[in-house]
């Protein structure tokens, strides 16, 4: 018991789940790097749209990035969900967690961005079209995600009861990304489709850094936040062991 | 649109990105800052009982 405080105390989380910090601040780091490149080739490399969009058009290069990353990371929660429901194994609830709070912040991101960039390019803030409108349904299920967690006092019952919502809140996943492929009609252009992106090679450039930066943030995020959850974990277990 | 207006839109879509997350920064920050407090007060209760010990 002693030992184990003092372990955390230095800093060093006994649970061998938690993530190597060092590790963490060089994909952070690398993260950064392609991010600032993404919006170097963007801004001045890459030509201007020639549409409609114009200079607009230069908020695709973080907008697009970040929509597929709340995605992966709710992707990420269905699988440690499906897992925990397999396995009862705590770390795979903490990986829900984490994963299900860092797509809610990408989600929100989406949103902001989206709705600048739906005043700019289609004249008006939101469209009750099908790309946005499941994105959102999205981004309410997942905040219910939380509200549920808190309802829930048994902690096995509570990462039961999460990772089936995460189940079931996931079918909402794929029906958003493919909105625009199967409902052709909403105002969401195909970024990368089967005949190509149909985009410069600048831009695609500029889309592909954004896409690899933002998902390295993502995992770098991920791992922060693991570790923060395995710190957590530990305090409450030293905390009930001190009998407080 | 005009590029005077278009910069507008971008420059706060980029800025709400930074924001949000150096807003995303500040409450990690503050998590972090509670569990260390947390953890030097189960330290210096396992230092009294070994004390006592």
């Amino acid at each position: 018991m002693v030992q184990s405080a003092a372990t955390v105390a230095a800093g060093r989380v006994s649970d061998d789940t938690a993530p190597a910090p060092a590790t963490t601040t060089a994909i952070l780091a690398l993260a950064g790097v392609l991010l600032a490149a993404a919006l170097v080739v963007g801004f001045w490399v890459a030509p201007t749209d020639a549409s409609t969009l114009g200079f607009s058009q230069k908020i695709f290069y973080f907008h697009a990035p970040i929509a597929e990353t709340a995605l992966l990371a709710f992707g990420v929660a269905f699988v440690a969900a499906l897992l925990y429901l397999r396995r009862g194994d705590a770390r795979y609830d903490r990986l829900g967690v984490a994963s299900v709070r860092l797509g809610l912040l990408f989600s929100l991101l989406v949103m902001i961005t989206g709705v600048i960039w739906g005043r700019a390019a289609w004249g008006v803030w939101w469209a009750w079209e099908p790309r946005l409108t499941t994105f959102l349904i999205a981004c309410l299920l997942y905040s219910g995600y939380f509200v549920l967690r808190g309802a829930v006092e048994d902690e096995s019952r509570r990462a039961t009861y999460a990772a089936l919502f995460a189940v079931i809140a996931f079918v909402d996943v794929p029906i958003t990304f493919f909105a625009t492929r199967f409902l052709p009609e909403g105002l969401h252009p195909v970024v990368l489709g089967p005949a190509g992106s149909g985009m410069d090679a600048r831009d695609l450039l500029a889309f592909l850094a954004g896409m690899a930066g933002m998902t390295l943030l993502f995992v770098g995020l991920l791992r922060l936040e693991l570790g923060i959850e395995a710190l957590r974990e530990e305090l409450r277990e030293l905390k009930y062991r001190l009998g407080r | 649109m005009p590029l005077a207006e278009a910069a507008k839109y971008v420059a706060a879509a980029y800025g709400a990105v930074l924001l949000v997350f150096v807003a995303y920064l500040a409450v990690t920050g503050r998590r972090i800052g509670r569990l260390r407090r947390d953890l030097h007060a189960l330290d210096e209760e396992v230092s009294r009982r070994e004390r006592d010990a």
